[in-house]
Formats: structure tokens, sequence, C-alpha cells
């Protein structure tokens, strides 16, 4: 059993965003792993791992599309516990989804994978297209926004719980198959895989690195590849015609007493 | 002056809206966190507006002999800002102006009724950093800091509040204003009586205002939590930390501690360990500079320090954290202990050692409560870095408050007199008050007493000012 996790590092989050020659300016972001991809490497450790005896049943294997020079995210989920990296060596931010779809699926391909499983979506363009895009691709079946996941591994299937508009629904996926990870997913007892006992606990959300676990993952190998190396023509199809920030707000005013707030409402913000 | 001529000139100081005499309001403003054996009773709140109304407030209750007690967040633990004895309580709370920032100088002028958040959003919307933080901070306001010195998580790498005192406004006894010190880095002129007043616990005059200095804020922030074998491996870890780290912060907990934290939390998992062990400890270390490469050799600094760490039995494991998210779940073991804590009853004693010494008091101390308190559960974390521990015994679920405080404070003639012994405070961080002060003898000699009670009866000469705090009325 193999696994393959996508893992992506995006500008930070939480930081302002910065504009320039009409796009978005990343010359000086914090570069951050993406928190949906941590949820997608913890629920491929809860798979792989027996919780009690820490022993392995699967290889987990990190992919990447990043430029080589900047894949420490991809050390940070070695030390959380992956077997080994495999970097593309692209300008992700100049790729469309299709291109780098393209490109996991000759990783998945190459690596003769069991499953993908990827982050619902990023959280810097939250397109929500890759792994769906993947599965199209290698026409494998997808259950997308997993809350649950447990495998039948008599059945060389996913059982995966997922939450769409109207409840709950589950979706019994053969391997080799695709999933894409929502937020419940890291829940305490979210994945079973059959052989960690069904009422064990986790800690909820995605495992911290341990001591070990970063001095081993700078010994852990990573492999380089071109997006020739895959047969693949690394482009994007969508030009971009203009990003501008959105307009400032203008500042808000202090009163002194809900009388003058009735009033302001009623001649100025006229919605009384 | 009767009551009504002192009510009707304060109601002159600062208008009738702003003089309260309800129960409700009497008992809100008339009291802090601590609640001790004292009764609350204060007569009346003012609450001006500015220094002048301030001015105007401290002449007309010296003339109807009137004592004050200065009120800010009354986030405090030992009483300091309660009202014992019929005092009008003078609340700062609508002096909150945020004045200037001087980026050039990183200094910030403000009213003292500021709180301390919204002094540290006011450095930060100009890039720089008021690093005084402590968990009431939202409450707290920057003069009761002031006036009580306060500490928090990041002593170790900025100083208590003290270090970040650049000027002080004060009102006082005589309804006075000195502006002492200002935004000058260098002042050698006689005494620095701005001094006086910090940690003074509004005993010597009314802080108004004051000019507080800034600094650049660190580039980043590495967590990392650690897994300690023994109290003595804490002060060995610290050694090692302090010598090869860009420490900000070195704070540990034991696993009584984080067991009360897990429960109040209502997390099932096992934590951040898996296997459970006596001492944890916190370490935060700032990253010199910007970009992935920075961000990188800090990583490898902290997990090369924390590897030889366990090479030496030190620790047993580590995490550290990736992420901002992670960083922040990490402090919360640590900061979520108070809160976790609050519904045992404990009963809290906030210390200081030589560093050098933490380990040493420990051995004896916990034995000492085993032997004292056989039936309540000793609890030990604090600011390490600092010699400052939070020392907590909780009281045993079936044991009636009364009864557990009377013992618990008869054991505390124990905890002080060892303190004593191992060159201690009995007061960290947190202040005397009116809970501490009975206590004082036992890091204040005689001579410092004497001359303590001589600088009050200068600047204060008819004991107006927070009576019964710190030193008797």
């Amino acid at each position: 059993m193999k696994i393959l996790v996508t893992v992506k590092r995006i500008p930070d989050p939480d930081a302002s965003v910065k504009f320039a020659n009409g796009a978005v300016d990343t010359s000086s972001a914090k570069w951050v792993p993406n928190e949906f991809d941590q949820y997608a490497v913890e629920t491929a450790l809860r798979l792989a791992e027996d919780a009690k005896s820490k022993k392995r049943h699967a290889e987990i294997v990190v992919c990447s599309v990043c430029p080589a020079a900047q894949r420490q995210h991809i050390t940070t989920f070695l030390a959380m516990g992956a077997d080994r990296g495999v970097v593309v060596d692209a300008d992700d931010t100049a790729l469309d989804s299709q291109a780098v779809a393209k490109l996991i699926a000759g990783v998945f391909k190459k690596e003769g994978a069991d499953l993908l499983v990827c982050g619902k979506l990023s959280q810097d363009t939250e397109g929500n297209e890759v792994g769906q895009r993947v599965a199209g691709l290698l026409d494998l079946p997808i259950a997308s926004f997993a809350g649950g996941v447990t495998w039948d591994q008599d059945g060389k299937a996913m059982v995966v719980s997922r939450e769409v508009d109207d409840g709950v629904e589950t979706k019994k996926v053969p391997l080799p198959s695709v999933i894409t990870c929502d937020l419940r997913v890291v829940l305490p007892q979210s994945v079973k895989n059959g052989v960690t006992p069904d009422d064990y606990t986790y800690n909820e959300g995605p495992r911290l690195a341990s001591l070990r676990g970063i001095t081993m993952a700078k010994r852990k190998k990573v492999e380089q590849l071109k997006p020739a190396d895959l047969d693949v023509e690394a482009g994007s199809a969508i030009s971009n015609t203009g990003v501008n920030p959105p307009p400032a707000r203008a500042a808000g005013q202090i009163v002194e007493s809900v009388e003058q707030l009735v009033e302001k409402l009623a001649t100025e913000a006229k919605v009384l | 002056m009767s009551d009504e001529t002192l009510i009707s000139a304060l109601v002159d100081a600062v208008g009738a809206d702003h003089v309260k005499q309800d129960a409700d309001e009497l008992g809100y403003y008339g009291s802090d966190r601590c609640r001790g054996t004292w009764s609350v009773d204060p007569r009346v709140i003012v609450l001006p507006k500015t220094v002048e109304q301030v001015q105007a407030v401290v002449r007309a209750a010296a003339s109807a002999s009137a004592k004050i007690v200065p009120s800010g967040g009354r986030t405090g633990l030992t009483g300091a800002a309660t009202a014992t004895g019929g005092e009008v309580v003078l609340s700062l709370e609508r002096m909150n102006r945020i004045l200037s920032v001087d980026v050039p100088g990183q200094t910030l002028r403000c009213e003292a009724g500021a709180t301390v958040e919204a002094v540290q959003i006011a450095a930060a919307a100009e890039d720089l950093l008021y690093p005084v933080d402590f968990a009431a901070k939202g409450s707290a306001q920057i003069g009761g800091s002031i006036a009580t010195n306060a500490g928090g998580v990041k002593v170790l790498r900025y100083g208590s509040t003290r270090s970040w005192v650049s000027g002080l406004d004060v009102v006082t006894a005589s309804g006075e204003l000195l502006h002492l010190g200002g935004s000058l880095v260098k002042d050698n002129t006689g005494y620095d009586l701005r001094q006086l007043f910090i940690g003074a616990e509004g005993t010597l005059g009314i802080i108004v205002g004051a000019t507080m200095r800034l600094c650049t804020p660190p580039k980043g922030l590495l967590v990392a939590l650690c897994s300690v074998p023994s109290d003595a491996h804490v002060l060995s870890l610290f050694t090692r930390a302090r010598r090869e780290l860009p420490l900000q912060a070195f704070e540990c907990f034991d696993q009584g501690c984080l067991k009360h934290v897990l429960e109040h939390r209502g997390i099932t998992g096992r934590g951040p360990f898996a296997e459970p062990s006596p001492q944890h400890v916190l370490i935060e270390i700032e990253i010199d500079g910007h970009g992935d490469d920075a961000q990188e050799r800090a990583h490898d600094l902290l997990t090369l320090c924390l590897a030889d760490a366990q090479d030496a039995g030190e620790i047993e494991d580590a995490v550290v954290a990736a992420t901002a998210a992670q960083a922040h779940d990490l402090w919360d073991y640590r900061e979520g202990i108070s809160e976790s804590l609050h519904g045992h009853t404990p009963h809290k004693s906030d210390i200081a050692l030589p560093i050098s010494e933490v380990t040493a008091f420990l051995e004896v101390w916990r034995p000492a409560v085993a032997k004292a308190l056989p039936d309540a559960e000793a609890l030990v974390f604090g600011h390490v870095g600092d010699g400052n521990l939070h020392l907590n015994v909780l009281k045993p679920p079936a044991e009636s408050a009364e009864s557990f405080v009377a013992r618990a404070k008869a054991f505390d003639e124990e905890t002080y007199a060892l303190v004593q012994r191992f060159g201690g405070s009995v007061s960290a961080e947190h202040g005397i008050g009116l809970l501490k002060r009975d206590h004082l003898h036992f890091t204040r000699s005689d001579g410092e007493l004497t001359m303590m009670r001589a600088i009050k009866a200068a600047l204060d000469p008819r004991g107006m000012f927070n009576p019964g705090k710190v030193l008797p009325a």
C-alpha cells in the first residue's frame, strides 16, 4: 500500500496581502504549509500506522509542485512522519490547476500509488480543483470533502463520510482512488484503519513534529523531478487581466450616546 | 467636612454622571480579583476624565480627610485595588487615550487608563512592540501595570514593566502634578523619583499618564514544548538553552497542571506527549531575520539544542510547532493553567528565587506540602527563566473553603520562611497589596521597612493614598 499526499506552501494567510504590478506580490511573503494539507498528511498517517505499536503498514509519500529551492514545507511534513518526498521543480504560481493536476497524476502513475490524499483546497487560491482533476485525468473514483475515513482492508476500499448540504453522505471508493480532506477528518476518532483499535482517541488536529521526527526528517529521501520527466508541459491556460486590492473602508465613528447613534443611522447611514 | 459636602465637592470636580454610589457600582469598582478575608467597603466611586479633574478629586478628598484608592483594570491578585474602609475609589478608566507614538524615538504617550492591550495595538500600528505581555492585558490598564510593576511571560527577554517606563505624570497628595522624566534616553539629574512610583501600588501618588518605551518586534518566533523527567532537569535545560538560544520565554509546568488543563478543556487525547512526564518546559526563541533561510537556521538551532538536551537526559521528548496555529496551541497549555485551576479553589503563592536555587527550593517545598497538607494537590508552574514560580495548593474536594484557606494560610508561613532561606522574594510579580503585607518582612529587612515607611510619610504625610496596602495604615 502506498499513499501519495499532495502538500503545498502558501503565503502566510494571517499576513496582509501586498499588491504590485497588477498582481499579488509574494516576493516578501512568509511561506507556511497549507492547513488542509496538514489534515491530509494526518489522515494518511492515521491510515498507515498502528497507533499502539507505532508500526506502519503503508508507505506515505508527500508530493509538492514548487521551486526546488523552496521545499522547506516538505521537511515539515516528513517531520510529522511521512516516509519520503517528491518535489516537482516548477514555479507553481505560474501554473493553472490543470497543469498542477497533470503533474500530480504523473507522480501518482510513476509511483504506482494506491491512494491519493489531498487537502480539499489550498488557502491561498481556494481553488478546490486539483483532487477532482487528478481523479478525472486518471479515471479514478473520488470522495471529496472527507470528514471521516475508514479503511476496509478486506474489501480493498476506503469508506468515506463526506459532509454535503443535506447531511452526511457515506461513499465506498475502491482502491486506487482519491480522497480530499475537510476539517473534521482530524477529530479524535475520524479515521479508522482496522489495525488501531476503534476506540483509540487521537489528539484533535494534525500532530506536532516530535524531536525524533525532526531529526529523522533531515535524513529522509526527497526526489526531485522536472515537469519534462513526467511528460507534462507546465504552463497556464489562464491569463491574468488584473488583481486589485479591495477599496479601503472609511474610518468608523464613535458615538457618545444611543440618541446620537439613532440620529446618525437616520440622517447619515439612512438605514432607519 | 460632612459626607454630603465631600460628595458635592466630588460632583463639582467630575460632574454628577461620574460620581457613583449605587450598590452595584460600589461592588464592581470596590475590589480587584483577589477576594480576601477583608470587607469590600468603598464610600463612593469617581471617574475623572482629565488630569485637572484628578487633581480636584485629590484636593476634595484631602479637605474631607477622606482616603483614596486608585483603581485601574482591577486585575490584581493581592487586593491592592480594594477599598476596605469607606475610601473614595478613583477609577482611571475614562482616561484611556493614546496620545502619541514617537516612531523614531520608539516611545508612546498615553493616559493611565489605556489598557495594556490598547498600548500594544497602537505600537503595532507603527510596526513597533510594547513587549510586556500577560493574560489580563485586555482589562489591565497601563497605569495599574506601572503601579504594580507587572511582569508576565516575556520578562526573561524584555524585563518587567519598570524597564519600559520612560516618563510618568503623577498627581501627589497635595494635588500637584509632577512630570517625572519623559522621552529622554539619558537624564542623570539627581534622585529618579519616577522609580519610586513604579511598583508602589498607588500608595505614594496617582499615576495619570505615562511615556512608555517601545521596541522593534522580533522578525519571527519558534515554539517548542519539552517533556522533562524532573524538576532538577528543568534547571539544567535552562542553563543549556540560555547559552545556546535567543530565548524569548522559558516556562515550566508540572504534570498536575497539564492534567488539569486537559480535563478543563475536555481534551480526550493524550495531550502533547504519549507518555506523561513530571515536568514540561515551553521554549520560545526569536528568529533573527526574514525569509525561509532565517526560519530554517532558527529551526536547526532549536532542534540541535533540543537533541543535545535529549542525549544529556534533560528532556524525554519535544514537539516543535510548524505553524503559528500550532505555536498558539502549545502556548495554550501554559496559559490555560490559571483558568483550569480556578474551580479547585487554589491557594496561590507567587514567589521569586535566585534562578540557581529553583530546584533546591522545590526539593524541600514539595515534601513540606506533602507533610503539612497531605490531602491537597500541590502544583507548580511559572517563569523559570526569571526564577519566578507560581505555587498552587488545591483544596481537597470534600473540605469546606474556610477550613482549607485557614490550613493553607498557616502553611504560607512555612513556604515564605523557605523562600527567605533560599534568598527569594514573597512576591515576584503580583505585588504586596493586602494579601502579602504581613509577609513583607520575610523579604525586606527592618532597615528597609523603616526607610519605606519614611518615604511613605514624606510623600503622603496624611496617609491618604491606598491605606493599608504594602505597609500597615
